[in-house]
């Protein structure tokens, strides 16, 4: 099981109801085939930096999870499939970030 | 003096080799290191350029006699201890990409090779998601 970071845009036009709906809907496909979310964050609606199929704008969603090899290619296909998610990146957190992230930490004796 | 005889012996390449390439804006921001590269040029086409520099660095023991000296470049995200780049951080790769949206050549990042990889791929990933152009603004305008 490794961690993954999931970058998606969303159609611009959604509604904080059905963006929710959306992610809850991502949330779903990645906890029913084995894999684990981490977090999730809005990034919210932000300006493409170039247009995409007539479109300006999306909403950005930051997704990390802890994926299986099957999860992923289930993940990649439920996006594909989905119209609300016109672009994403799945990219593997290297284990630099992760030793990183967890090094740090019980060296500092002011972090308890 | 020997000094008059190398000037002239590594400059002329430099105008031919360079001339014919048509990179006259790396030209200008760079002349100082045309003239080092220049020796090589007429050797190899233009992607042995880089390994060129390095193995004429390697060779030349003697110092360097006028023109604007070449100062030692060490590449910033080293000096930093930058472990990973990440592709979301725009702002940060926006400096590494020029007017027309394409990623800066080492020798403008002054990144070591581990570290202009890693650039590299962050640019692209953020490509990818929108966050940075494939074009420049401009280019893209003219198109319609």
């Amino acid at each position: 099981m490794r961690t993954y970071e999931l970058m998606l845009i969303a159609e611009p036009e959604l509604d904080e109801e059905a963006l929710a709906a959306l992610t809850e809907r991502i949330q779903q496909v990645i906890t029913n085939n084995g894999g684990a979310i981490v977090s999730v964050e809005q990034m919210g609606r932000r300006k493409l930096a170039y247009p995409i199929q007539r479109r300006r704008e999306g909403h950005y969603v930051l997704v990390h999870a802890n994926l299986e090899r099957e999860t992923i290619s289930e993940l990649e296909r439920s996006l594909r499939l989905s119209e609300d998610v016109f672009r994403h990146l799945l990219v593997r957190l290297d284990e630099v970030e992760e030793a990183e992230a967890q090094a740090p930490a019980p060296e500092t004796p002011e972090a308890s | 003096m020997a000094e008059s005889e190398d000037r002239v012996r590594t400059e002329r390449p430099s105008a031919e080799g360079r001339g014919s390439e048509g990179r006259s804006s790396e030209r200008e921001s760079r002349g100082s290191d045309g003239d080092r590269r220049s020796s090589d040029g007429d050797r190899r086409s233009s992607d042995g350029d880089r390994r060129g520099s390095d193995g004429d660095r390697r060779r030349s023991f003697r110092p360097r006699r006028g023109g604007p000296r070449r100062r030692n470049r060490v590449c910033q995200f080293c000096v930093e201890k930058v472990k990973s780049i990440d592709y979301k951080s725009a702002s940060l790769l926006r400096q590494y990409i020029n007017e027309r949206g394409r990623i800066l050549p080492r020798r403008r990042t002054a990144a070591c090779a581990k570290h202009q990889r890693m650039l590299s791929r962050a640019i692209k990933r953020a490509r990818h998601v929108a966050l940075l152009p494939y074009t420049g603004e401009h280019v893209r305008v003219q198109q319609g």
